[in-house]
């Protein structure tokens, strides 16, 4: 992952509350969370939209992030996590179903046809995507939509436990595919 | 559950994902603190999510920073002191050289133009070029200065964060309950600098001071004002301390510390 500065070192600049510490923020994690929104609202204006808000909310309540209770990246990706969650709560309600179902395979479409801005990811994208359909589906659905694994087990009718072993097995996958890399065992 | 069973629970991985009851997160966080291998196998297992989610990045559209700033409020850029006696850049002096250079550039070119036909003139402007001339050193001075100031910061900020570094968290007293700061002290080195993250307004005349407590003995840290930001002090004088604290001084910094005044302290962990 291509980073311009490391975790501490960027928590240090951001206790200053300067802009310049902001745009460090921004270049450094706003397509991962401009990514991660738009895959889970499947509309790019509303993600525009709700990266704006996530990142007003993260560089407000800066004081309250706890480096001991885990990294800031994973703080960032669950507020924009559920603020995405919760403008598609409030879109779903107020738009009709037809709408919805429009809007949505409009913009399937488009994303297929998307440039994939980041090349890094092109052959990554696929190898990940390769993963068992059943473990793939348990990971996008807890990490971009937030779902609880009792709400997984529910919706799939699956029990609990398997939810769990799903959800570890992708994981293992993922850090495979991952070290694999580093590695140099992918191009 | 052993350590094994744990594992293969998969309890670790629903809490990286954040999707495990408040019962389990309980849990996992109980046998994190058990076991530190296990720490080591979480940041592995956000390192691969942070990968996977990496996969999906994409380059928001231009000028969304731009509208996102517009929003927010933030503090004015940083200052560092060396010392306590150290030379401050004032805007003003580089606004005002600023100014009266390009006052006194365009002075020198109207005068040359009247030179051409009153030679009396040449006198004034051998003048003008001298005065020019010393407030173009001094200009370049200052900015010179001002870069080596911000070099120097971005290489104490690398600096403070390696593990040289102790880091020491100051909590906020009965009086200044939300004050924070942060020392970072290098014990080998004795550089110590501090971050103020949350600080009580300072009246007029008076000066922050940072204690370092030794067998029970306050030392003089260094003085400092209330600009945000983290601020760079002079050495602490010792080697061994157990303690550091902030009191409110008068200008200049006192000889012993004001407790009535303490803004927050904090112990030095495995000292």
């Amino acid at each position: 992952m291509r980073k311009l500065i490391s975790e501490e070192d960027l928590i240090l600049v951001l206790n200053t509350g300067t802009e310049a510490a902001f745009n460090l923020l921004y270049n450094n994690y706003s397509a991962s969370i401009f990514g991660s929104i738009l895959k889970i609202v499947n509309n790019r204006e509303l993600a525009e939209d709700i990266t704006q808000e996530s990142f007003v909310k993260i560089w407000n309540n800066f004081s309250s992030y706890d480096s001991s209770k885990g990294k800031l990246y994973t703080w960032m990706l669950n507020i924009a996590r559920n603020t995405a969650i919760d403008a598609l709560k409030s879109k779903q309600e107020r738009n009709s179903l037809q709408n919805q179902d429009i809007e949505n395979s409009v913009y399937v479409i488009d994303q297929q046809y998307q440039t994939d801005f980041n090349t890094d990811g092109i052959g990554l994208k696929k190898i990940v995507e390769a993963l068992p359909k059943d473990q793939l589906e348990i990971l996008q659905k807890m990490y971009f939509e937030g779902y609880t694994q009792s709400e997984i087990a529910k919706d799939f009718e699956i029990p609990l436990g398997t939810v769990k072993t799903r959800a570890r097995q992708a994981i293992q996958k993922l850090r495979g595919v991952f070290n694999e890399k580093q590695k140099g065992g992918i191009s | 559950m052993n350590l094994i069973e744990f594992k293969d629970s998969g309890l670790l991985e629903l809490y990286a994902l954040n999707a495990c009851s408040p019962e389990e997160k309980l849990l996992v966080e109980k046998y994190l603190d058990l076991y530190p291998a296990l720490s080591v196998e979480l940041d592995d297992i956000n390192a691969a999510l942070e990968n996977y989610a990496q996969i999906y990045a994409e380059t928001p559209p231009i000028g969304l920073d731009q509208k996102i700033k517009k929003q927010l409020v933030f503090k004015p850029e940083l200052k560092s002191f060396s010392n306590v006696a150290a030379t401050e850049v004032k805007k003003n002096h580089l606004n005002f050289y600023r100014i009266s250079l390009a006052a006194s550039l365009l002075v020198v070119l109207g005068l040359s133009i009247i030179l051409f036909f009153t030679q009396s003139r040449l006198k004034d402007t051998e003048n003008q070029l001298a005065i020019l001339n010393q407030e173009k050193v001094l200009l370049s001075e200052n900015v010179n200065r001002t870069s080596l100031e911000l070099t120097n910061l971005s290489q104490s900020f690398k600096k403070i964060s390696t593990d040289d570094f102790i880091q020491v968290k100051l909590a906020g007293t009965e009086k200044f309950p939300n004050a924070q700061m942060k020392v970072f002290w290098n014990k080998a080195s004795k550089e110590t600098f501090i971050s103020l993250i949350q600080i009580p307004n300072l009246p007029s005349g008076k000066q922050f001071q940072l204690w370092a407590l030794v067998n029970g003995k306050p030392i003089n840290a260094g003085v400092f004002d209330s600009l945000q930001g983290i601020l760079i002090l002079s050495d602490v004088s010792t080697t061994q301390a157990d303690l550091f604290a902030v009191t409110i001084e008068d200008k200049g910094g006192s000889v012993s510390p004001t407790l009535s005044e303490m803004v927050v302290a904090g112990k030095v962990i495995g000292s």
